[in-house]
């Protein structure tokens, strides 16, 4: 096989055909052919799937492809003649692994249709998921089917093969090993993975003078270093949100970008609860608009900056409260407290911390400095909430130094021509690394570079080889969460290309010959408690074809067998978790007085003093989901942009500046400079400019941007401006228009338009996002009551009688409901990324979304309410509300769209002619439109892999039709298929749609309205659940209830 | 021979009100043989005028730009046109609407009119009805082609089938289909039957074998006796009958697929009368505009007098005044409904990002038809020409002010968005008047486009009593 093109033509022109070939067989049975790998005396490659089959599910059986090799010789036995245990040939299955960001893990519970994973979902068992799912890891089976992922081993940017390559490996290694690894670095990814690190160890004992580099964007080092400087070495603090009543988030997102932020978004979410009586306060004091800022109760925006100024104040206010605090630091000056609320929100905060000592928690983004860490550690314990909202973990001292640093030292060794070898594991910092570094100039003062990655990127690109790394979901690993949990991350499929996991190539480079899948065991029996030393003499597990239910874990024949297949059924080992340090005691520190500009109130700063600071918007990370077509068009939760980054100006800022939305602007600080657009965000704070990282790739791909393929570059890379030294904000920013303009494509309409348009959104606004304090609700727990909100017909009342055609009657023993209490939705877009995956929902395209043509069946309105320049969002999830009196259905004239008698508002695509009308009569605007047809790349041979994670419950939309949110009908179908065969009713919970499922608060909850005691029926029996547009008659299943801000008195007026 | 009433010299003022005297509706003291002349003599030309090549040419061209355009949008999709997620309908049915507007002021004269016994009407119903086939084909390219899959439009008919599965017929756009298709068979039948005699008028005169065999089968055997002429009337009668309640029904149906729904600026009982109202105003703007450069360049200036073009302009100012009434009058009802979300629609029109289009419509709608108040106006064709021009373009904005302002902001603000139109939708709307203009010309060249027969029934001549001595 000559060509990647022509291998992916044949691979799915003809699965026959190339099941025959015997090349393709080959490598089928082996993933590394050439590698040898499967030398004889270790577990052969063909043993471990024949094993792994055994083992996996959750529920039940091996996946047709995972009991056996060769997964495309499947299809031409069916039917089995024998059939695997538990097989079912059209039913999916779920089997738990991990997705690893970060150097953390998150347990996923994948489901697998016939042998290809086509859907992501949490795993309900493991402590950083709890069920719900990240954006990121859902969003990364689309990775997995990425027809730009790289095939094939480059030499300098060249096709090569396996071959080569080993000649060119046996003669380096010939040298390292003679010299002990003299001038050789390695530059990785902070891992998870605990073989992972034991591979790492042996590997650096295999070459001794060897140096191993850590290096990721979004690291957690300032919130490491400000444990160790709190509570010394070798800590880590965990917060317990369940416990906090008050809750202060501070420059940062422990709802959103926190390694466990789905557990936080959980506890804060139950406890967002006024019905039951619980209700914590959110306070949010940050320097860009978070999800938790949008979900919080109070915000301030403040500079980056001057987080630590005001904590500062903060604890002189607490401490004039009673409240003992170590620490000689002084209050800063009033003239800082004067400006911009500040006075006012620490005299409140500094009452409502103290009146809850033990109840109270105060969280500290990355992206701050260790030192406002340890501040803020200080107060935590100086308010007695160690050991009940936050808790200390004692986890293995840090040995690296500072990630940023270590960069820095690394592309200085290079420069210095210290470094012969460069070994780079999935890193990308030819893009990544901060501007002063010129990583990518020192990359060419290196005489072997060897790069693995998921894509043959900007660092392959400079690299001698560039060798393909297996994705995560096709290996054997390992991982720990934040809080330590262990868990397995098993394969859900062979590689499609031949590729090696960084395990594999670490074992390779020492010239070891086992196996990823024997080490990763080993690990996990360790890590579950088993004697190593034992395992050795054990046999392998012997009965591969069993079912891998709970009586298969029973049936194995040994222990350490039954152990395993528990721990990789599971997909966590219990009680791994890192002891919590009771003795824990704050150390004493001081810290350095803020900088005088720091304490500069917003209106004083002049062009040249402004701060920008460097952000994740939560869609392409650090630049590594740049590719993915899903994400780049998700709308970001504040902008609502898609397919770019932008400066982000607070309104008086881009006043001040005299720029609008849209113009091009350069951001010029120490002689570098950026050109970017400017879009403005109320509520960002005056003179603190965000910009988003990881977008302006320059080899991405198709989609993320590629100047080998002349592919323009979503967005635009910021990292000429950033340094190590300060890699989340620098001061002293110059901004000058530049005259250009860009076009800026934005889902929603920004609040630049014109008066009319909004005031009547103002006006509008609080009438669909129907919001009160706790108090008011309290007082009046009908508040939501549409008549107050909308003009309203008395003809509501009689509807039954007074419709033109008759009601429709819902008879059937199910009515499908659905309820989504905006208290407690942040707006991750989490759901919307479910969706998505789900229903295949298809990429538009920018061009498209500029015209007003995204398809997401789902999505968050945003609406800004207040002060333009510290506004609170309103924020509300809206996709098809299944109107039982629905307009949409009177007016298609070929019927359709139609009502089931379980009241789903159905859409027969087959019967679709696409007049529109629908869409035209739809008040909510749910109804999405296929103007073009959106999977035509899948008529190029190479994007026809993408069709493998299309569930094939769901059908793939032509041009021309019109789509919609159906309630996910296919998991609704399945469910009662489900309960029928097993002979039992449906249970409320049986059928969740993938944005309930994946719901890190529960926001989104599903069932059966007709069942008064489901979950759903509760819900909309509230006295705050309401429909939208209850004037217009249209009696919506899907209810949203009330938000209700726990609002701080003192504040209030604020 | 040259007759003077197909001079183009007008002869005689028959816009003045001559108490006890009917006026004249041919000038130029024209008996019975100049009439046919006159008409006949158009299609009878061996070669027809250089401008009506140059005319058809254009129209040709504009026409074969309308296919290319239609075959790259089914090859393409829909979205080669400026829809979008909020506005699900854009200019094509803006151009629907407009042109079965349009179609509306045939029928109206060559039926409403006939029963009302208004003569005057007899020299302007031939083209006026051809207008409104015309129109009505135009209107009908724009539906079929504007729903995202072609290729199963004829599933909107209720055709019997192995599924057994009816269109809804509670779907406005469904009973379109019927409205629409109704129109459009009366219409085309009630315009043919009415052209039997001046065929067979053309049959008995033409020169060559072609024409006499082609006017022929056309003519269907038409010989002129009494029993012809009788069953003639009373099918005309009959026709005329039925076709009346069609003028008033085709654009209630048509202004339906808006008032039924929900959405704000559709919303509203007065659509019917006013959409029809509409539709007169812009087809007699239409007739205005055809006639006045017709009569000028085929010598008809006698047959269709000033005196016609007179009345014309009256029924114009009327409906448009009928129109202006409705817009204040929306206005008025979204204040009076006191729903908030009603009233925006009409402030966002009027002030929103659409401003300058209803402003247009408004000029050239409510505003230039005041003008036919003064004689000047209503009896100078260059004049009128200009300003039916005005209400053509008015009544087009006015399609478009209703569809897309409404649909681009509508109930959730989230969901507001702003249409911008393509190069396709300009192209197809030029398109669809190539395809007007290629079948008017086409028509101008091969049938009468006076009434022969009708006109002659309306002359002096043609009373009984014609010079005889009275008592």
């Amino acid at each position: 096989m000559s060509s990647i093109k022509s291998k992916a033509e044949n691979y799915w022109r003809s699965l026959d055909e190339l099941a025959e070939n015997s090349e393709f067989q080959g490598y089928l049975h082996r993933e590394f052919k050439d590698v040898n790998v499967d030398a004889p005396g270790s577990v052969s490659r063909r043993r471990f799937m024949q094993l792994m089959g055994a083992s996996l599910a959750l529920s039940s059986a091996s996946g047709c492809i995972l009991e056996g090799p060769g997964m495309w010789a499947k299809e031409k036995i069916l039917p089995h003649t024998r059939r695997p245990a538990g097989l079912v040939p059209g039913q999916t299955k779920s089997y738990a692994t991990l997705f690893n960001l970060g150097g953390f893990s998150q347990g996923l519970s994948v489901t697998s249709y016939e042998g290809r994973p086509i859907k992501i979902e949490g795993n309900p068992l493991h402590p950083a998921s709890l069920g719900a799912c990240s954006t990121y890891a859902q969003a990364s089976i689309l990775g997995l089917y990425d027809p730009d992922r790289s095939q094939q081993i480059l030499q300098g940017g060249k096709p090569s093969d396996a071959k080569t390559f080993d000649k060119y490996l046996s003669k380096l290694l010939g040298k390292l090993k003679a010299n002990g690894g003299q001038n050789l670095r390695v530059l990785a990814e902070p891992s998870a993975s605990v073989t992972l690190a034991k591979v790492k160890a042996d590997f650096l004992s295999a070459f001794p003078k060897a140096t191993w580099t850590e290096f990721t964007t979004f690291n957690r080092d300032n919130v490491d270093e400000g444990a160790q400087i709190a509570f010394g070495a070798g800590t880590r603090v965990r917060y317990n949100v369940a416990k906090a009543e008050i809750i202060v988030n501070l420059d940062g997102d422990f709802l959103t970008e926190h390694p466990e932020a789905l557990r936080h978004t959980k506890e804060w979410g139950d406890n967002r609860n006024p019905e039951a009586g619980k209700m914590n306060r959110l306070y949010a004091v940050e320097s860009h608009f978070s999800s938790s800022g949008v979900s919080s109760d109070h915000r301030l925006p403040l500079r980056h900056e001057q987080l630590k100024p005001f904590l500062l104040a903060l604890q002189g206010a607490l401490k004039a409260h009673g409240v003992t605090i170590e620490g000689p630091e002084a209050t800063p000056n009033s003239g800082f407290l004067k400006a911009h609320k500040i006075a006012a929100w620490v005299k409140a905060l500094a009452k409502d911390l103290a009146a809850n000592q033990g109840k109270s928690l105060l969280t500290v983004g990355y992206r701050q400095p260790a030192e406002v860490h340890a501040l803020a550690h200080r107060l935590n314990v100086a308010l007695g909430n160690l050991g009940k909202t936050l808790s200390v973990l004692g986890i293995a001292a840090k040995t690296n130094s500072n990630q940023y640093r270590a960069i820095k030292t690394l592309a200085s060794d290079m420069n210095t021509g210290k470094v012969d070898t460069l070994l780079i594991l999935g890193a990308n910092p030819a893009y990544s690394a901060t501007g002063d570094l010129k990583f990518g100039e020192a990359m060419n003062k290196v005489k072997n570079k060897i790069h693995l990655g998921l894509y043959a990127n900007e660092t392959a690109a400079l690299a001698t080889w560039h060798l393909p790394e297996t994705h995560a979901l096709a290996t054997w690993s390992d991982g720990r969460s934040f809080s330590g949990t262990y868990s397995v991350a098993q394969p859900l499929l062979e590689p499609l290309y031949k590729s090696h996991s960084q395990i594999e190539l670490l074992l390779k480079l020492m010239g070891r010959e086992d196996s990823a899948y024997a080490l990763v065991r080993a690990t996990a029996l360790t890590m579950a408690g088993g004697n190593p030393a034992a395992l050795e003499a054990e046999k392998a597990d012997t009965a591969p074809s069993a079912a891998n239910t709970d009586t298969a874990v029973a049936a194995a024949p040994n222990k350490n067998d039954r152990t395993w297949r528990k721990l990789v059924q599971d997909g966590i080992v219990p009680n791994t978790d890192y002891p919590v340090k009771t003795d824990a005691t704050l150390q004493s520190f001081s810290i350095t007085p803020p900088n005088s500009g720091s304490l500069n109130s917003h209106d004083n700063l002049k062009n040249g003093e402004y701060e920008i600071t460097f952000i994740d918007d939560g869609k392409v990370y650090d630049g590594r989901f740049a590719n993915n077509g899903s994400l780049q068009e998700l709308p970001d939760f504040t902008t609502k942009l898609t397919w770019d980054n932008a400066a982000l100006l607070s309104p008086s800022t881009a006043k001040t500046l005299k720029v609008n939305d849209g113009q091009m602007i350069k951001l010029e600080i120490g002689g570098q400079s950026v050109t970017l657009p400017v879009y403005t965000l109320p509520g960002q704070p005056t003179g603190s400019i965000a910009v988003a990282l990881g977008y302006g790739r320059e080899e991405a791909g198709h989609v993320g941007g590629s100047a080998k393929l002349s592919v323009a570059s979503p967005g635009f890379d910021v990292s000429a401006i950033r340094r190590s030294s300060s890699a989340f904000q620098r001061k002293g920013v110059t901004i000058t228009a530049t005259g250009a303009d860009y076009e800026l494509a934005s889902t929603q309409n920004h609040h630049a338009i014109d008066d009319t348009g909004y005031q009547e959104r103002e006006r509008r606004a609080h009438t669909l996002i129907r919001e009160t304090s706790l108090a008011e609700y309290q007082k009046d727990p009908g508040y939501v009551d549409s008549t107050k909100y909308e003009h309203h017909l008395p003809v509501i009342d009689k509807y039954k009688q007074e419709q033109l055609f008759g009601a429709l009657e819902y008879k059937a023993d199910h009515q499908w409901g659905m309820s989504i209490d905006l208290s407690k939705c942040n707006g991750c877009n989490a759901c919307i990324m479910a969706c998505n995956t789900e229903n295949i929902v298809p990429v538009a395209g920018k061009d498209q979304v500029l015209k007003g043509r995204e398809m997401q069946w789902l999505r968050l309105d945003r609406y800004f309410a207040g002060d333009e320049e510290d506004p609170t969002i309103l924020s509300q999830p809206v996709a098809c509300v299944h109107c039982e009196n629905a307009p949409c259905e009177q007016v298609c004239p070929v019927a359709a769209t139609l009502h089931t008698e379980e009241g789903l508002n159905d859409m027969v695509y087959n019967r679709c002619v696409g007049t529109r009308y629908c869409l035209n009569n739809c008040p909510l605007k749910v109804r999405r439109f296929n103007y073009h047809n959106y999977h035509e790349d899948l008529k190029t041979p190479e994007n026809k892999v993408k069709t493998m994670q299309f569930n094939p419950d769901v059908t793939v939309r032509f041009r021309g039709v019109m789509e919609k949110c159906t309630y996910c009908i296919q998991r609704i179908k399945q469910a009662k298929d489900t309960a029928r065969n097993e002979k039992r009713p449906l249970a409320d919970g049986d059928i969740t749609p993938a944005c309930a499922q994946t719901c890190g608060s529960d926001a989104i909850v599903f069932g059966d309205i007709n069942d008064k005691n489901s979950r759903v029926s509760k819900l909309r029996k509230l006295a705050r659940s309401y429909g939208m547009l209850g004037g217009l008659n249209l009696r919506p299943r899907t209810e949203m209830l009330g938000k209700i801000r726990n609002v701080n008195p003192d504040l209030a007026k604020v | 021979m040259t007759s003077a009433v197909i001079s183009n010299d007008i002869l005689d003022d028959n816009t003045e009100e001559t108490p006890g005297k009917r006026a004249l509706l041919t000038l130029g003291a024209a008996d019975f043989a100049d009439v046919t002349e006159a008409i006949c003599s158009v299609p009878e030309q061996a070669r027809i005028n250089r401008n009506w090549w140059v005319a058809f040419l254009a129209s040709v061209s504009v026409l074969g730009m309308f296919g290319a355009c239609i075959a790259y949008l089914l090859w393409e999709g829909v979205g080669i046109w400026g829809n979008n997620n909020p506005v699900g309908w854009g200019w094509p049915i803006v151009n629907f609407v407009f042109w079965v507007g349009i179609g509306h002021a045939g029928t109206l004269i060559s039926a409403v009119l006939f029963l009302f016994r208004q003569k005057w009407r007899n020299s302007i119903a031939r083209f006026a009805e051809a207008m409104t086939v015309f129109a009505v084909i135009c209107a009908a390219t724009f539906p079929g082609i504007h729903i995202g899959r072609v290729w199963a439009a004829y599933w909107l008919f209720p055709i019997p089938n192995q599924m057994e599965m009816w269109p809804n017929f509670r779907s406005p756009l469904l009973w379109d289909v019927f409205a629409v298709g109704t129109y459009a068979t009366v219409s085309i039948l009630f315009w043919y039957f009415g052209m039997l005699p001046d065929l067979a008028t053309l049959r008995d005169r033409a020169s060559t074998k072609i024409r006499k065999i082609m006017y022929g089968i056309f003519s269907m055997g038409w010989t002129g006796s009494s029993r012809h002429w009788h069953r003639y009337e009373r099918v005309y009668l009959i026709l005329a009958g039925l076709a009346t309640p069609l003028v008033l029904s085709v654009h209630s149906v048509v202004s339906f697929d808006f008032a039924t729904s929900q959405l704000p600026g559709w919303h509203t009982t007065i659509f019917p009368p006013y959409f029809v109202a509409g539709a007169i105003f812009s087809g007699f703007g239409m007739v205005v505009t055809l006639a006045v450069p017709c009569r000028e360049f085929f010598g008809m200036k006698n047959l269709i007098t000033v005196r016609h073009l007179d009345n014309m302009n009256k029924i114009i100012l009327v409906t448009g005044s009928m129109v202006g009434y409705a817009y204040a009058m929306e206005f008025f009802m979204a204040w009076y409904s006191a729903n908030e979300i009603e009233q925006f629609a009409f402030i966002n029109r009027a002030f929103g990002p659409y401003w300058w289009a209803y402003w247009i419509m408004v000029s050239c709608n409510v505003i230039s038809p005041q003008l036919f108040w003064f004689k000047w106006c209503r009896q100078t064709p260059w004049f009128m020409f200009v300003v039916s021009i005005f209400v053509n373009i008015g009544m087009w904005f006015e399609r478009f002010v209703i569809t897309v302002t409404s649909l681009s902001r509508d109930f959730l603000p989230s969901s507001w968005a702003y249409f911008e139109p393509t190069m396709f939708d300009g192209l197809m709307l030029l398109g669809s008047f190539g395809l007007f203009f290629t079948l008017f010309l086409l028509f101008i060249r091969w049938v009468p486009m006076v009434a022969i027969a009708e006109v002659k029934a309306v002359m002096p001549e043609a009373d009984p009593h014609y010079k005889a001595e009275h008592e």
